[in-house]
């Protein structure tokens, strides 16, 4: 747990961001924990542990999501589903509002803004986990910040309308 | 409509978190990064403290097993060297059906038994007690080794009993003894009962879920302080172990709550009922009734025709959207087992 708790708040945040029902984000934090536990002798050096649970937990993800796809959408309530703790209501809706404006961005441009903005690594960390040159997450980065812009003109454009 | 990001432009050329050049939406992404986290890193710690238990006991109960049998080995020796050199000794008790052997380091000066392979020293003085008819016996009855030493944990000790020289039950002296079979099943029957009315001992901590092809879900929940096990599909439970001990299925019906959460947690809808058996012959009508009922097509006790085939489902002779269709011909599929073939007709009520 030495090597994991320093990374612990890192992971929730890009599990928790990416996943918005509350049971679904823990059962794959948890899941994510434990396989890490298991196969903890497939890290070779420890500066590769982050990269390693990184990429359990991304594949948890992916796995969940293939699930929800085949599994019966009748209990799928996302949006109702999406936890929003901040006191008041303007910044709840601009948490939610954000939550699906990233939810909409294609995946690989989701994964490194959710990766550098929320769970706080570096371009160089991501360009190590997700197999890119820093150049190309930072490319990444710049596309998937001009998405959210076109998304939130988007929302913005829909709801004066 | 008030707006809930201005329109200012968002930077793309500097790259530094949390600044992305529009005021609201640096706000919005500070407020996400100061939600509270959904997972602490505490019960971090305690799930994987659990699985180290876990692995510690287990080879634990290994080593133990491994020292027992060699402490025992070596008493038969010690005894028969005894035997032969020495005149009988005071500590035959002939009316015991079990053999205990304490290993742990307790002297006694006036009966020494020394063992011929370690120190550890004999006597029946204590509780200890080395019976000569009973190793004789060994095969035919049962022999409990009860190890006080500790061995990697530095807790408590691990009793492990063997029975005919295979091992049949292990636990932590901190936990209950394990009861046997039939008595289990009632004393678990009880305790659920109280938990019911006390509404407690259901932990949230997911251990493992796992998904299958056929639909059917496997996972392991700490339920009531117990590792239980329950895999479920469509129809209801297939298989149930609590702390190892397979539950029947006639007793499902005591574990609603862990059904139910199990059901909520894989997201299969319980076409059945949550605690029904999935092996029991299954009710289509029914199930499809419930469906029809829980997607808010039909009222509960309505009287109705329903009609389904692979091209169309016909609900009081009003053709149902495409995409309800596609549900519950999933439905039928989930409850039947296999899928309406092309030209069959399943039909609940009369049709005109």
């Amino acid at each position: 747990m030495t090597l994991y708790n320093p990374l612990h708040e890192r992971l929730v945040r890009f599990v928790q961001t990416l996943v918005w029902d509350k049971e679904e984000a823990r059962d794959i934090v948890s899941e994510t924990i434990l396989a890490a536990y298991e196969h903890f002798e497939k890290v070779k050096h420890h500066e590769a542990f982050l990269y390693y649970l990184f990429t359990i937990a991304k594949r948890k993800m992916n796995r969940r999501y293939v699930q929800q796809k085949r599994q019966s959408p009748w209990t799928d309530e996302l949006n109702d589903k999406a936890e929003d703790t901040s006191p008041d209501a303007l910044k709840k809706l601009q948490i939610k509002e954000l939550k699906e404006a990233i939810a909409h961005l294609p995946e690989k441009y989701r994964e490194p803004l959710v990766l550098f903005e929320f769970s706080g690594l570096t371009i160089k960390e991501i360009a190590e986990l997700s197999n890119l040159t820093e150049n190309g997450v930072k490319s990444r980065l710049v596309r998937a910040r001009q998405q959210l812009s076109e998304i939130l003109d988007g929302t913005l454009h829909e709801k004066a309308i | 409509m008030k707006k809930l990001f201005n329109n200012e432009l968002i930077n793309t050329n500097n790259l530094e978190k949390g600044i992305t050049g529009n005021a609201d939406l640096n706000n919005a992404i500070s407020s996400v990064k100061e939600e509270p986290l959904i997972f602490s890193v505490e019960e971090a710690n305690y799930l994987v403290e659990n699985a180290m238990t876990n692995d510690v006991t287990s080879s634990v109960i290994k080593n133990t097993i491994v020292i027992g049998g060699a402490v025992l080995l070596s008493a038969v020796f010690g005894w028969m060297y005894y035997e032969f050199n020495h005149k009988p000794s005071e500590s035959i008790q002939t009316n015991n059906v079990t053999t205990k052997i304490n290993t742990s380091k307790s002297l006694n000066e006036r009966n020494k038994i020394t063992l011929s392979s370690n120190e550890n020293k004999y006597s029946d003085g204590n509780s200890t007690e080395l019976n000569s008819t009973e190793l004789n016996s060994t095969t035919n009855n049962s022999t409990e080794v009860i190890s006080n030493s500790n061995i990697q944990t530095t807790e408590s000790n691990i009793n492990t009993t063997i029975a005919n020289n295979s091992t049949v039950a292990s636990n932590n002296t901190t936990t209950a003894k394990k009861n046997t079979t039939s008595s289990n099943k009632q004393g678990t029957k009880s305790s659920i009962d109280d938990n019911k009315k006390s509404n407690s001992n259901f932990s949230k901590t997911i251990i493992t879920q796992r998904y299958f092809d056929d639909g059917s879900a496997k996972m392991t929940l700490e339920y009531k302080n117990q590792p239980a096990r329950i895999t479920i599909n469509s129809r209801g439970i297939e298989s149930l172990f609590i702390n190892s001990e397979e539950v029947d299925p006639s007793y499902y019906y005591l574990y609603e709550d862990l059904a139910e959460e199990a059901f909520r947690r894989s997201k299969i809808e319980p076409l059945a009922g949550a605690t029904h058996d999935a092996n029991a012959k299954p009710n289509i009508n029914a199930m499809m009734t419930g469906a029809l009922t829980r997607r808010g097509l039909i009222k509960e006790g309505e009287i109705f025709n329903f009609e389904l085939t692979p091209s169309v489902a016909i609900l009081n002779s009003v053709s149902l959207k495409a995409d309800v269709h596609k549900d519950l011909l999933q439905v039928y599929q989930s409850a039947f087992g296999s899928s309406l073939p092309r030209g069959g007709k399943f039909i609940i009520g009369k049709q005109p």
